[in-house]
């Protein structure tokens, strides 16, 4: 199986195939990282087309040293944030976890509102997104003993969720 | 006392040394390690649905311009994206300010392009300073400060950009120059110029042409691209003759525009390379001793235009302070001729 960072060079040369495997392999996880970051499904798939046509504009930029996963993340990562503001600015005050999801989506979903927002996204990055702590310090710029101390922050104050849960 | 951190590295995949052993031996560890299994286990239970087959689609449809076979229907959107892409060239190249990128969709995930394609624009890099001096001189001697001047430039591996000589009869000559020197010469140059004769003014500045120099860059990277796809294109050649030549033609403007920007660039990296020295060097005469007449007729004009200035003043004093004298002057005698008046009484 090519590697990410071999689709892209191949893309880059004008290879279509090479853009639809490396579609076919963030689909699903690029939907899922909007998704559960937003309450809206439509803009979660909106803001993964749109970071796919960020790739089909600027893959000519990308180079060799930075994984194409950290890229694909950092372009999802400037989005979010961008929704954010945006939601921000026109939403009343005050974030509830909302939705009508199995109880124990909802726990997690809640246990994970409860956490301050960068040792949230440290988390999720790591648990969802998979990334190891240098693809998490690079792409939040902090260094990576940050990403360990406050990822192990995170996971203790879920412990104490799950411990007060139970 | 265990490192928890550590071990949750360890179970993270992370490179931690030793973890294996302690692993087995420790309680409180295996504890943690049970409980951090347990803590991801539960957050996986948050599943995601798959997206829409509308998401498919609507990337796919991003991706037909690239579409290789399809004779009838690649060249509108060719002609289009290079149209979009020359406008923007223009657009770029006639702002006078540092290039944004484009607004909107496109700020955000260009902002986490790698950052080798921020080519100069780091915070760190130094400055790109263009320096510039004037300095105007005065010499009885112009003869030799005219061959010092050479021998100054090619001390310090300068050039003269542009000089002037002018010799009128009534004066003495004067010489413009503006001569070219290595930046880290600029100094000791001028040094070596103030030794040429009286220093009548000099000044320095230094004009900061970074952002300039990285939106040329930035906009030469985007005309290579461009180049690059239009050249990819040109290859496959599978339109009409029509879109053919219309694609040679837009590769044609881009490699002009190309060379007008690498010109560009050579001649900003000249102009950071070599400081410029304006230089005025202009032939004085010794003064003439003053003749005894002249030195009395002086003194005699000096002493008139004295005399004038402390009239004026006197007057100017008057004006502005004669009534308040008048009027206290007037109310003190009063006062002194009552007080005088009641004394003389009483002694009688």
């Amino acid at each position: 199986m090519d590697s990410d960072e071999t689709l892209i060079a191949d893309f880059r040369r004008g290879s279509r195939d090479a853009f639809e495997e490396l579609f076919a392999r963030y689909r699903e996880p690029l939907y899922g990282f909007f998704r559960r970051r937003l309450d809206s499904r439509e803009r979660a798939e909106d803001l993964t087309q749109e970071t796919f046509l960020a790739v089909i504009r600027g893959a000519a930029r990308w180079e060799p040293r930075a994984l194409v996963r950290t890229w694909l993340y950092g372009i999802a990562l400037k989005l979010l944030y961008a929704e954010r503001r945006k939601l921000k600015r026109n939403a009343p005050p005050g974030e509830a976890v909302r939705g009508n999801a199995a109880e124990t989506t909802m726990w997690v979903r809640q246990a994970l509102a409860k956490l301050d927002e960068t040792e949230r996204e440290i988390l999720m990055l790591r648990e969802y997104e998979q990334l190891d702590y240098a693809e998490i310090a690079d792409l939040l710029r902090i260094p990576v003993n940050t990403v360990r101390s406050r990822l192990f922050r995170a996971r203790m104050a879920l412990r104490d969720c799950l411990k007060g849960e139970a | 006392m265990c490192d928890q951190e550590q071990l949750m590295a360890y179970l993270d995949g992370e490179a931690v040394s030793g973890m294996v052993a302690h692993l087995e031996e420790c309680v409180d560890c295996q504890a943690l390690a049970a409980d951090l299994h347990g803590i991801s286990a539960r957050m996986r239970e948050w599943e995601i649905e798959p997206p829409s087959v509308g998401l498919d689609r609507r990337v796919r449809a991003a991706l037909a311009p690239l579409k290789k076979t399809g004779r009838r229907r690649w060249w509108p959107w060719v002609l289009g994206t290079v149209s979009v892409c020359a406008v923007a060239l223009v657009a770029v190249a006639i702002r006078p300010g540092p290039h944004r990128g484009f607004a909107g969709l496109a700020d955000a995930p260009m902002a986490a392009m790698p950052p080798a394609t921020e080519q100069g624009s780091s915070p760190a890099a130094a400055p790109l300073i263009a320096r510039i001096a004037q300095i105007v001189l005065t010499t009885t001697a112009f003869d030799p400060a005219r061959r010092a001047l050479d021998d100054i430039l090619a001390h310090h591996q300068g050039y003269f950009g542009d000089m002037n000589l002018t010799s009128p009869t009534d004066t003495g000559r004067t010489l413009t120059a503006a001569i070219r020197v290595p930046a880290s010469q600029l100094d000791a140059t001028l040094g070596e110029l103030r030794r040429l004769g009286h220093v009548e003014s000099e000044s320095q500045s230094g004009e900061d042409v970074t952002a300039q120099s990285v939106d040329l860059d930035a906009r030469l990277i985007n005309a290579r691209h461009t180049e690059e796809r239009l050249t990819d294109l040109l290859r496959q050649r599978t339109g009409d003759l029509a879109d053919v030549l219309a694609v040679e033609k837009e590769l044609d403007n881009t490699r002009g525009e190309i060379e007008r920007m690498e010109a560009e660039q050579k001649a900003l990296a000249t102009r950071v390379a070599y400081a410029t020295v304006n230089v005025t060097l202009t032939e004085g005469h010794p003064a003439l001793a003053a003749s005894t007449f002249s030195r009395l007729r002086n003194a005699a004009a000096d002493g008139f235009h004295s005399l004038a200035a402390a009239i004026v003043a006197v007057a100017l004093f008057l004006l502005a302070w004669g009534p308040s004298i008048v009027v206290f002057g007037g109310l003190l005698w009063l006062g002194w001729r009552g007080v005088r008046r009641f004394v003389i009484r009483k002694t009688l």
